[in-house]
């Protein structure tokens, strides 16, 4: 039994001869598969001064037995406009830290902000997806 | 929907989104660093199925010609039928909740209103 399953193709395409490029869905490949997303906002403390940032970190215990996959979409209000997520950390330019972090382990997923702005605290917004997948 | 806040002041700081959770999931917990453990609390927004009573034709198959006993599918009759109309949050701030799920409103820009330890409302933020 090697030709059993489910393919759907993209619109246009023959399901019975589309290569795998045009198929929207088909279970002979491995997806990642949802477990749970969320967001959130998190105050970040103004820096002591720019060089000496104030860090905030959200943990998100999981609750699945290993180390999922996962993805976490971050907003950076000091040097961005507000609320337009990215999916990818932000590192220090030079000696000033503003800065985003994720980790994940078989507990938890960590992420954190570091607000170098001297001069007020700032809104960090996040979203995150964690997968069934194993990460590792 | 879950909501995680802060017990001491009531904010929303996280959110679980979706209306129905496996059990892992409602045994999550999302903690922030400037917001002690226990100090956190977790609520989640039941939902309910609402149903709609509807009548249904009955049809069944009838010979309508005698002479070709031709066969035609008539309806006989009327029935109820019990039909899902899809889930609505069982609180009374429901539409927060659907102005919630829609991104018309950010639900951390909320707190809960806690009675006895227990959320029985949800109202926005006093600014500082």
């Amino acid at each position: 039994m090697s030709d059993y399953g489910a393919k759907v193709s993209q619109a246009g395409y023959d399901v019975k001869t589309a290569a795998k490029e045009r198929l929207v869905f088909s279970s002979k490949y491995d997806t990642f598969k949802v477990y749970v997303t969320g967001n959130g906002t998190l105050t970040v403390a103004a820096a002591v001064d720019p060089f000496t940032p104030r860090a905030g970190t959200v943990t998100v215990a999981h609750n699945l037995s290993y180390t999922p996959a996962y993805f976490v979409f971050v907003d950076n209000p000091v040097w961005a406009t507000a609320g337009k997520l990215s999916p990818y950390t932000f590192r220090s330019i030079g000696a000033t830290h503003n800065v985003a972090n994720f980790a994940c382990d078989s507990t938890n997923i960590y992420i954190t902000f570091y607000n170098p702005d001297s001069t007020a605290s700032h809104d960090y917004e996040y979203r995150y997806y964690i997968y069934y997948n194993e990460l590792a | 929907m879950i909501f995680f806040y802060d017990k001491q002041n009531g904010h929303i700081f996280s959110t679980i989104s979706g209306r129905v959770h496996s059990d892992d999931v409602l045994e999550m917990w999302v903690y922030v660093s400037d917001v002690p453990k226990e100090r956190t609390g977790r609520y989640v927004i039941p939902f309910t199925t609402v149903y709609e009573e509807l009548e249904e034709p009955v049809k069944e198959l009838r010979v309508v010609d005698d002479v070709s006993k031709r066969v035609e599918e008539v309806v006989v009759g009327l029935r109820k039928v019990k039909k899902s109309k899809g889930m609505r949050p069982d609180v009374s701030f429901a539409d927060l909740i659907y102005s919630f799920e829609e991104g018309k409103e950010n639900s951390h820009d909320y707190k809960v209103v806690l009675k006895d330890g227990k959320v029985v409302d949800i109202e926005i933020k006093q600014l500082p």
